[in-house]
């Protein structure tokens, strides 16, 4: 008697149970065909693009695996894409930001405009990439900073990629004096380029006049750098040139202003 | 100063202090600067034996990041349509202070460049796909001093017109250093450019040594011991902007 009322339970639930079943079942293939397909593209693609793929093809059979589990316990799968349909339009208007970006996210992936490892300039926000995911881009700043960036963002801003390259022009103008001897302070300057190690020799330095005004002559200085080395030689090239010239007696411009006092 | 083991005591290479202590418990290396201060050391099990090498010129402040050898040559060459010409050069090359075990394995304990020698870098090619290289402006005249590596560079001009070359860009993991122990004289492979086209050259360096007398230096740059920034490719090198 027991029995029979608890297999009538059973068979009450059975529909419930195969549900749950079908669920447990899109899991796993879910989790191994994700997966087989993550060990299969490594080889071939990049690791943002696998991680995009292996987790549509997660979300997709779990997908499947939830709409047959419904239609197991008797859901209708019609109405439930029609509710679906018209969520879908509210959601789409709630979240106009989130599909945004996630848009964003794909486009970068086909437009990969810097990887993961790379320094960059996102805007404002300059460091180095530290993840790519289908909502944002994480960007570890250079004095330490996690920035989070929504992808939308990130597409619509310039993106400079500073890793991408192996050399980078420094720029300096030096102020000078109007009365100092222009032809020795670019020897000057020239000397302190050359004797420099990390000063490519090609693409050649440039030195010259760009500028005199009122208050000053204006020096100008281009040279190419290793990418990698760019700070520590922008730093010790600055204090090499200050000094040598100071050395030659050569001053820089001071700021100035012209005041003309009327006496009656 | 010659190529060859290291004894103990104190070393003068290229204006550098170089110490070698043998104390019981081993082998104290140490490199000095002109403060005396110790600027490299390393401590070594005692059977290992200290060994002087030229080495490919990837050291230096560009350690790590520089991947070719950029020739200039001060004076170009003309080649005619389908000839070829020889010439003998010379190109830097680092001191390498290798330890060596018994079973001849090896290890890099230091390497610098030649104090006497301009230390430049050049961009050979655009600055987002070119090479970072050693640069070195190369008189045809100049003897081959210390610190300088002789390298015999054949170009063979495949083009139908004459053509004039005046930089050689050689990857430094294909290039091999070969040495005269109890000397100083150092030698590359040799290399062959083909002329291409226009501003197209394949360079392909020879394995075999220069001269017979001559001993392989350790392999720093190939084996990993040092990183240089990255390796070319797998197949021929290809100077594809111009020489």
């Amino acid at each position: 008697m027991v029995l029979g009322e608890l297999l009538g339970h059973i068979r009450g639930y059975s529909h419930v149970l195969e549900a749950a079943a079908i669920l447990v079942v899109a899991l796993l293939i879910a989790i191994l065909a994700s997966r087989y397909f993550r060990s299969k593209a490594l080889a071939r693609l990049s690791v943002e693009i696998v991680n995009l793929l292996s987790r549509f093809i997660f979300i997709s059979i779990l997908f499947i695996g939830l709409i047959l589990a419904l239609k197991q316990v008797g859901i209708d799968l019609g109405s439930i894409l029609v509710a679906g349909g018209l969520l879908a339009i509210a959601v789409g208007f709630a979240a106009q930001t989130t599909i945004s970006s996630l848009l964003s996210g794909m486009l970068l992936y086909v437009d990969r405009p810097f990887k993961v490892g790379e320094a960059v300039s996102i805007g404002a926000n300059m460091g180095v990439v530290e993840d790519i995911s289908v909502f944002s881009t994480r960007l570890r700043a250079f004095d330490g900073r996690l920035v989070r960036i929504p992808n939308e963002d990130v597409f619509k801003s310039t993106i400079v990629n500073i890793t991408a390259t192996k050399a980078r022009r420094l720029e300096y103008q030096i102020p000078l004096q109007h009365d100092v001897d222009l032809k020795k302070a670019v020897e000057v300057v020239r000397r302190v380029l050359d004797s420099h190690p990390l000063v490519l020799a090609e693409p050649q330095p440039m030195v010259f006049v760009s500028q005199a005004t009122v208050e000053a002559v204006t020096l100008n200085i281009w040279a190419w750098v290793p990418q990698q080395r760019f700070f520590q030689v922008w730093t010790e090239l600055l204090a090499s040139i200050r000094d040598e010239l100071a050395k030659e007696g050569i001053q820089l411009a001071l700021p100035q202003r012209v005041i003309r006092v009327r006496t009656e | 100063m010659v190529f060859g083991p290291l004894g103990d005591g104190d070393h003068v290479i290229s204006g550098h202090k170089v110490r070698v202590t043998r104390t019981p418990e081993g082998v104290l290396y140490s490199r000095l600067n002109d403060r005396g201060e110790v600027v490299v050391s390393a401590r070594l099990s005692q059977y290992l034996t200290l060994s002087l090498v030229p080495v490919e010129p990837a050291s230096g402040p560009a350690s790590g990041i520089v991947e070719c050898l950029y020739l200039k040559l001060s004076t170009p060459i003309i080649v005619d349509s389908r000839d070829r010409v020889t010439m003998s050069l010379v190109a830097p090359v680092d001191y390498g202070v290798v330890a060596v075990g018994g079973d001849k394995s090896y290890n890099l304990v230091d390497s610098f460049p030649e104090a006497s020698i301009p230390y430049k870098l050049a961009l050979y090619g655009p600055p987002t796909q070119g090479v970072l290289c050693r640069f070195y402006r190369v008189d045809l005249e100049k003897p081959q001093d210390p610190g300088l590596a002789g390298v015999r560079v054949r170009v063979v001009n495949e083009t139908g017109e004459v053509a004039r070359v005046s930089s050689i860009v050689v990857p430094l993991d294909r290039v091999k250093v070969f040495y005269k122990p109890g000397t100083w004289v150092a030698m590359f492979n040799n290399i062959s450019m083909v002329l291409e086209s226009r501003s197209v050259a394949s360079i392909y360096p020879d394995p075999e040594p220069a001269s017979a007398d001559f001993e392989e230096s350790p392999d720093v740059v190939r084996d990993g011991t040092r990183p240089i920034g990255y390796v070319v490719g797998r197949g021929e090198f290809k100077m594809i902007w111009g020489y």
